[in-house]
């Protein structure tokens, strides 16, 4: 094949040895193909090179919504697995019937705060558009207990009172009229002086002052968000058990592929 | 540019854009089962593999971020074998990064391998052609309109899912314009360098019985 112009150096002693020895035993010329191994250590090298310069910054865009209970109000964040944040992505709370509690449009932090009415689930639905979506559920037990139950299912909550807000600061979605003080047997009175009573049988009240729970909560919601971002990031070996699985399960259909030809061939 | 299942699963329309999109990727699997020999398969699966890693890469793109995926390239190398090689990739994303969901795996493989053949369909001949400057832009060409043509369907599955159509539809090519200008230059320059280097998997027939490599 000549004057194609997509000969290379590469394929030049090839082409070379299989000229010669055509020629030698009087049949048409054809150029021979280079070793299997040889392609695929080739193919290998030059993507993984390209791709490795990638990796380091590799985040794709699956979106994640995160919350967690402080200062008894759900606060969380909507972000990209990577890190960044998502910017006016939407934000609906839903309350544990599926009925819409409330909507917001995030800010270019992708943070919100969202006060709830009662002690019930509530699904927390991100869609940052283009059909890109994430939902996270906080449950009933990580609500304050002062909490109101939540109302019968033939009367939705349908508070509004957050609406279509635009975020501020930490785009909040609902007014911020709740009580802190509240009665209740197994809560300690707040700044006392940290004693610890024993709780009843089957509950495991810790009596702390007020301030201390408070930064516990914190404490305890920092680690979490951590926690989350450790386990939504990409990680080389994610990547690496994947084109292991890609390389295993083509090896597979050749081997299976070959195994039947070598079948049919022996029955002939 | 992953349709998340729970955005196409919530109404009727979306469930049977869902179901449309896995009858055809089961039809373009299909078919590119059948045209794939053992003799392509390393390199099948390396540029799977490739796709892979590639389409993790977050390009951050106003409000949003958008992800390279090489179908013009893939295309042009794989031909129709793009269906199952994209569709092994997608449920590997789908499975061990949480990128798309398995339901959505038929419709993103159908978003993503229909530009890839049409790529292969359109921009071959110039690839595979004796000249390395028509060559280059035709790979330039192929993998920006890989990249378009995947954006442009997903606005369409949206839109059938009930969705607006103008709007997110603009929105999306806008902002998958800069990636599709980095993976027309990617895909041209990996182009220009397997003619140099590994000419013959361009030169490689998938559709045509015999592939000309004169334009």
């Amino acid at each position: 094949m000549t004057g194609t112009g997509l000969e290379g150096p590469g394929s030049a002693s090839w082409a070379k040895r299989a000229v010669d020895s055509a020629g030698e035993a009087g049949v048409p010329v054809a150029r021979s193909r280079p070793p299997a191994w040889w392609r695929a250590t080739l193919f290998i090298g030059c993507f993984w090179l390209i791709s490795g310069c990638f990796v380091a910054v590799a985040g794709a865009h699956k979106v994640i919504v995160f919350a967690t209970v402080q200062d008894q109000k759900i606060e969380g964040e909507v972000y990209y697995q990577g890190g960044s944040p998502a910017r006016n992505a939407t934000l609906t709370v839903e309350d544990a019937h599926g009925h819409v509690l409330s909507t917001v449009t995030l800010n270019d932090h992708g943070k919100f705060s969202y006060q709830p009415r009662s002690r019930q689930a509530h699904r927390l639905v991100a869609d940052a558009g283009m059909g890109h979506q994430a939902a996270y559920v906080v449950p009933a037990a990580e609500l304050p207990e002062d909490l109101p139950a939540p109302p019968s299912e033939s009367s939705p909550n349908h508070d509004h009172a957050g609406g279509q807000d635009h975020a501020g600061a930490h785009g909040d979605a609902a007014d911020h009229d709740h009580s802190t003080e509240h009665q209740h047997g197994s809560v300690t009175e707040p700044g006392g002086g940290g004693a610890v009573e024993a709780a009843g049988a089957g509950e495991a009240d810790v009596k702390l002052p007020g301030g201390e729970i408070e930064a516990l909560n914190q404490q305890i919601a920092a680690m979490r968000t951590d926690l989350q971002r450790w386990r939504t990031r990409l990680r080389w070996q994610d990547l690496l058990g994947g084109c292991g699985y890609i390389l295993g399960i083509f090896g597979v259909w050749v081997l299976a592929r070959r195994q039947r030809n070598e079948g049919g061939a022996s029955t002939r | 540019m992953h349709l998340h299942e729970a955005v196409l699963a919530g109404s009727p329309a979306g469930i049977g854009v869902l179901c449309a999109g896995a009858v055809g990727t089961a039809v373009g699997t299909a078919i590119g089962l059948r045209k794939m020999d053992n003799e392509h398969v390393p390199c099948v699966a390396v540029v799977t593999s490739a796709f892979f890693v590639i389409s993790s890469i977050h390009v951050p793109a106003g409000v949003t971020s958008v992800h390279l995926v090489l179908t013009g390239l893939v295309g042009l190398l794989l031909g129709w074998t793009a269906f199952p090689a994209l569709l092994i990739a997608l449920m590997l994303q789908a499975l061990l990064l949480g990128h798309g969901g398995v339901l959505a795996l038929g419709i993103n493989t159908l978003v993503m391998a229909t530009p890839a053949v049409v790529c292969h369909h359109v921009f071959r001949r110039s690839v595979c052609c004796g000249h390395d400057k028509v060559a280059g832009l035709a790979g330039v060409v192929g993998g920006a309109t890989g990249v378009l043509g995947a954006a442009f369907l997903m606005a369409t599955a949206l839109w059938l899912s009930g969705e607006a159509f103008t709007v997110p539809a603009v929105a999306i090519l806008v902002s998958h314009l800069g990636v599709a200008l980095v993976e027309g230059l990617v895909t041209g320059g990996a182009v220009v360098f397997l003619r140099r280097v590994r000419p013959d998997v361009l030169e490689r027939p998938f559709l045509f019985a015999a592939l000309s490599t004169e334009c």
